[in-house]
């Protein structure tokens, strides 16, 4: 089955410019699978080498964060949808990173 | 020409620069309401930090703004210097927008009594594309508004243009 996957802007060029796209899976780790199949890299701006997901990373199956579900043996069905969340934080420091 | 007359030289040449690069960039359209709408929440925060969530379309090279939604700080804590959107909002946000055929294309966050330029910590959590808007607030009074994008490739912010339209 297809599941819907919502891509947020920084990762739709990754994805051809699709904001949405479907993975085939029946939990999010062969979703995301089926995902990396068709859109390489997109895993490894999700998941660092030791395979845990990004601390700027938010996963969500429906409203729920993936981290306090089932992480990624989360089941998914046809009628559910994963989002990708960035983690947006932030604050003035003493020094700066501009130009 | 003395060495302080050299260092404001530079620092003006600097400016102009920087302000000559960023007319090259998109710019970040959005209405006179949107801007007070985020300069009031700065001023209610106040001394903490405010942040919220920029809806809008990208088209003839700007970055369209259509609305602004505040968001609730998570860093209850360290609020006087440090910001964090709930995820939540940003689903919802994103589930809203698409249907209305908008996305999210940026943020919002205050610096009190600070410069409106990205920090040290704005640039460790950047993602590439957004806009980041970042208004200064002094003594309670919100002063200057700036627009930025994050180069996920050299790791700095570059600034872009604003207009503000009635």
């Amino acid at each position: 089955m297809a599941v819907k996957v919502r891509i947020p802007t920084p990762l739709q060029s990754l994805t051809n410019g699709e904001p949405e796209v479907r993975g085939r899976g029946s939990i999010l780790r062969e979703v995301l699978a089926d995902l990396e199949a068709q859109f390489p890299g997109i895993r490894g701006r999700l998941y660092d080498e030791a395979g845990n997901l990004r601390r700027f990373v938010n996963l969500y199956v429906n409203d729920e964060d993936v981290r306090f579900l089932q992480g990624e043996d989360t089941a998914v069905g046809e009628t559910d949808e994963i989002s990708i969340i960035p983690a947006i934080a932030g604050g003035r420091a003493v020094d700066t990173t501009w130009r | 020409m003395s060495g302080a007359d050299n260092q404001h030289e530079d620092r003006g040449i600097g400016e102009r620069r920087r302000r000559e690069t960023a007319a090259c960039r998109a710019t970040l359209i959005l209405r006179a309401p949107h801007r007070e709408q985020m300069a009031q929440h700065a001023r209610d925060a106040y001394p903490g930090e405010c942040c919220g969530v920029l809806l809008g379309t990208r088209r003839e090279g700007a970055v369209w703004v259509s609305s602004v939604h505040a968001a609730d700080n998570r860093c209850a804590d360290a609020e006087r210097d440090r910001y964090e959107i709930d995820p939540r909002a940003i689903l919802w946000l994103d589930h809203a927008a698409a249907e209305q055929g908008q996305a999210v294309v940026g943020f919002y966050h205050s610096h009190p009594d600070h410069p409106p330029r990205p920090s040290a910590a704005d640039a460790a959590q950047a993602w590439p594309e957004y806009i980041y808007v970042i208004m200064a607030v002094a003594a309670g009074e919100d002063t200057e508004l700036t627009a930025w994008v994050f180069d996920d490739e050299r790791k700095v912010f570059t600034e872009h243009p604003i207009r503000v339209r009635a």
